[in-house]
């Protein structure tokens, strides 16, 4: 009996091991169908657009059940160092999200992948009519594509304190011209306690990162009638005297009339604060100014207006910088082909309008964007958007491979100006000395 | 191989492959990186690198700040660290909670504390200038400790001698409480005051940890980030722009990988030679 026992245990367990591998072995054959997709951005780390972002996810795994997206948030200071350490590892993520200024650069260093194959596998020539063109400038790099864009994002909108505007008697809109705007900011600027310290700001200039400061006051200068560059964009043209009206505007603001805190202390962390505690008044921000404001402080519901940025005394013609988001490939990305279904993925109805209206991002899809859901939206931050996606110009100092170096140069030179270390034209003519150097070369 | 040979490669045998692994090799591959063209993939270029960082007209002024910053930020360490160990020292109540409490900037992340200071120095907000200039009237208007180039600097220095100063305390307390308590007492039969006790006992006894603790903290600051790239960013103008922040900016920002690594190893050949002469000093000390 114990021998036909012992055989029984031997048998049984034999049989159990033989289970348990196969288990195993099918399990892996199941785990090695499925892709994991890792898609790195700094929306992913902000409050409304990773809930939008978490239900486009649950919606494109449905439709692609052998990938699993993995989201990798990332701050907005660091969306370029990480990226460049995991290519330069080779572990980069598969799709990229990069601003309209970080394609070209990254390109041109080799670390994007080349999508020309995959734009003609999508239909080429009809695939790029469906999206806006000029978004394709940040994302063409010697004649080749390197992401694609998929919103038009517009940072110029100027947001103003509704209750500020009313106590200084001012009328429910936002400034049009800059006259207007000094106006308007010389009203609001006060010392209300009397304690020789100014606590009421009529603005708040972008003044301490290179990258808001250099955007924002090249936007006042379009605004002013100027050029950037010439036709073959090897020379700056800043240094005219539409140019020079626009920085000694923009730094004697500061200097001369103390209408703003000092803005080499403002960056996006102080702006906000600022502007939701009602301690400044305007402020040119991007359509996130409103839900992040009202999240620092509810007070502020039905108190924030908005409208277009004031046009300069020498503009003939409304005008925007028109800016976007791209997603891009990194070099050595592991799956292409599971990358690009999810950019695309991102380019239908369902994405562009849940972005639209979700964090008023406008579609770069076309037909999306001169939909009547679009033109006549009611929310007020769409139709201000809408006005200046119309008049958009890309601005072309944005395509230089050496951007990041103009920035930086831009944003010395206004800062010497604010500091007084050198006057207006000094600022503009050493300004345009260092970017000629960097572009001509 | 004899056995006290295979035993000195058991023991030690782990810790030069981790020291090769993880201070070696990124060395040489940044050695290497240093003579290669910017972006991914590029070809050799020579000195090329090296020419462009020195002849980068913002070198000067990058050495310059790193020299201030280094010495003065040392020199309040010090001076604060060994004030505070000599305190310390002494018996008195409270003094394990004072030691703990005194540390707590050290022990406080670098990015937090510093954000904590970007709102103490905030111009129109802080409450530094709320206490010197609402409260005190120390001065006319509010001082811009951030955004005047001459401030900028001198905030930085105070920030990081707030933070550093923890390090210095800790080596010369350790170094205090190994002092024979018999010399001092030698000193006071024979007369000697406090400050001869200072003078003739106490420095001479922690001549060799001042030297050692004094070289530490100057590559340390040399190669000091956080504060920096937190409150100022290199700003305004470059005022506060330092090897470190530059060697970020130039790799990451500007994506010259080539060339940030050029004054990467630049900077180790230069603390390298000083931490050479250094060491000869020591010994020769020692000896």
């Amino acid at each position: 009996m114990f021998a036909s026992l012992k055989k029984m245990v031997k048998v049984s367990s034999r049989i159990f091991v033989v289970l348990v591998l196969s288990l195993g072995v099918f399990a892996q054959i199941g785990l090695a169908e499925k892709i994991t997709l890792r898609f790195q951005g700094w929306r992913l780390a902000e409050t409304i657009p990773s809930r939008i972002y978490e239900e486009l996810r649950l919606d494109f795994e449905k439709i692609n059940p052998e990938i699993t997206l993995k989201f990798e948030p990332v701050p907005y200071d660091d969306r370029l160092v990480k990226p460049q350490s995991q290519i330069a590892g080779g572990a980069p993520p598969d799709v990229l999200m990069m601003t309209e200024a970080d394609v070209i650069p990254f390109a041109s260093q080799g670390l994007l992948m080349n999508l020309d194959s995959l734009y003609e596998r999508e239909g080429g020539k009809e695939f790029t009519g469906k999206l806006l063109e000029p978004l394709f400038d940040f994302d063409l790099y010697k004649g080749s594509y390197y992401g694609v864009p998929v919103e038009v994002v517009i940072i110029e909108l100027l947001f103003y304190n509704k209750r500020m505007f009313r106590e200084a008697g001012l009328p429910d809109r936002a400034p049009l011209t800059w006259s207007e705007f000094l106006h308007y900011t010389q009203k609001i600027t006060k010392d209300t306690d009397q304690d020789g310290v100014i606590d009421k700001y009529g603005c708040l200039l972008w003044g301490k990162a290179p990258g808001d400061a250099a955007k924002f006051f090249v936007g006042w200068a379009l605004r002013n009638g100027a050029t950037l560059l010439d036709e073959k964009g090897t020379k700056f043209l800043l240094n005219t005297p539409k140019g020079l009206e626009t920085l000694r505007f923009y730094t004697e603001l500061w200097t001369q009339h103390k209408v703003t805190p000092d803005p080499i202390d403002l960056d996006f962390p102080a702006i906000g604060r600022l502007y939701a505690q009602g301690i400044g008044a305007m402020v040119q921000h991007g359509p996130w100014c409103k839900p992040l404001t009202l999240e620092a402080n509810p007070d502020m519901e039905g108190q924030i207006g908005v409208g277009a940025s004031p046009l300069g005394p020498s503009a003939k013609t409304n005008v925007a910088q028109l800016l976007g988001m791209s997603m891009s490939i990194p070099r050595g990305a592991k799956h292409v082909d599971a990358a690009w279904k999810w950019i695309t993925f991102l380019l239908e109805d369902k994405a562009q309008m849940e972005f639209a209206f979700g964090i008023n991002f406008f579609p770069s899809v076309k037909r999306l964007l001169k939909s009547p859901r679009i033109t006549e939206a009611e929310d007020l931050i769409m139709r201000a958007g809408f006005d200046m996606v119309l008049n958009g110009q890309v601005n072309q100092i944005l395509l230089n491979p050496q951007y990041p170096k103009i920035e930086r140069a831009i944003w010395e030179e206004l800062q010497s100006a604010w500091l007084e270390q050198k006057s207006p034209e000094k600022a503009l003519s050493d300004m345009t000395a260092r970017i000629d150097k960097l572009i001509g070369s | 191989m004899n056995r006290k040979q295979r035993e000195l490669l058991v023991f030690f045998g782990p810790l030069i492959i981790t020291l090769i692994a993880v201070l070696g090799l990124p060395l040489i591959i940044a050695f290497r990186q240093s003579f290669l063209g910017d972006g991914i993939n590029t070809g050799f270029v020579g000195l090329s690198n090296y020419k462009e960082v020195l002849l980068d007209p913002i070198l000067g002024k990058v050495l310059r700040n790193t020299l201030l910053f280094v010495g003065f930020s040392v020199l309040l360490h010090f001076t604060i660290g060994l004030g505070l160990a000599m305190l310390l020292n002494l018996e008195m109540r409270g003094r394990k909670i004072f030691r703990i409490l005194l540390l707590l900037p050290w022990l406080i992340p670098p990015v937090v504390g510093t954000l904590g200071w970007s709102w103490v120095l905030s111009k129109e907000w802080g409450i530094l200038n709320a206490i010197i200039f609402h409260q005190l009237h120390l001065v006319s208007s509010p001082l811009p400790w951030l955004t005047s180039p001459g401030l900028a600097m001198l905030s930085i220095i105070m920030v990081w001698g707030w933070r550093g100063y923890g390090f210095v305390m800790v080596m010369v307390l350790a170094g205090l409480q190994g002092i024979p308590v018999e010399q001092y007492e030698a000193l006071a039969i024979d007369g000697g005051s406090g400050i001869d006790a200072f003078f003739y006992i106490t420095l001479p006894n922690l001549r060799f940890i001042l030297m050692v603790t004094l070289f530490l903290d100057m590559v340390w600051t040399f190669q000091h980030f956080d504060i920096i790239k937190v409150l100022t960013d290199g700003g305004p103008v470059n005022s506060t722009e330092m090897f470190s922040t530059l060697i970020y900016r130039v790799a990451f920002r500007f994506f010259e990988f080539g060339h940030a690594t050029a004054i990467a190893i630049l900077l180790f050949l230069g603390l390298s030679i000083l931490g050479v002469i250094y060491v000869r000093i020591v010994l020769r000390g020692t000896e």
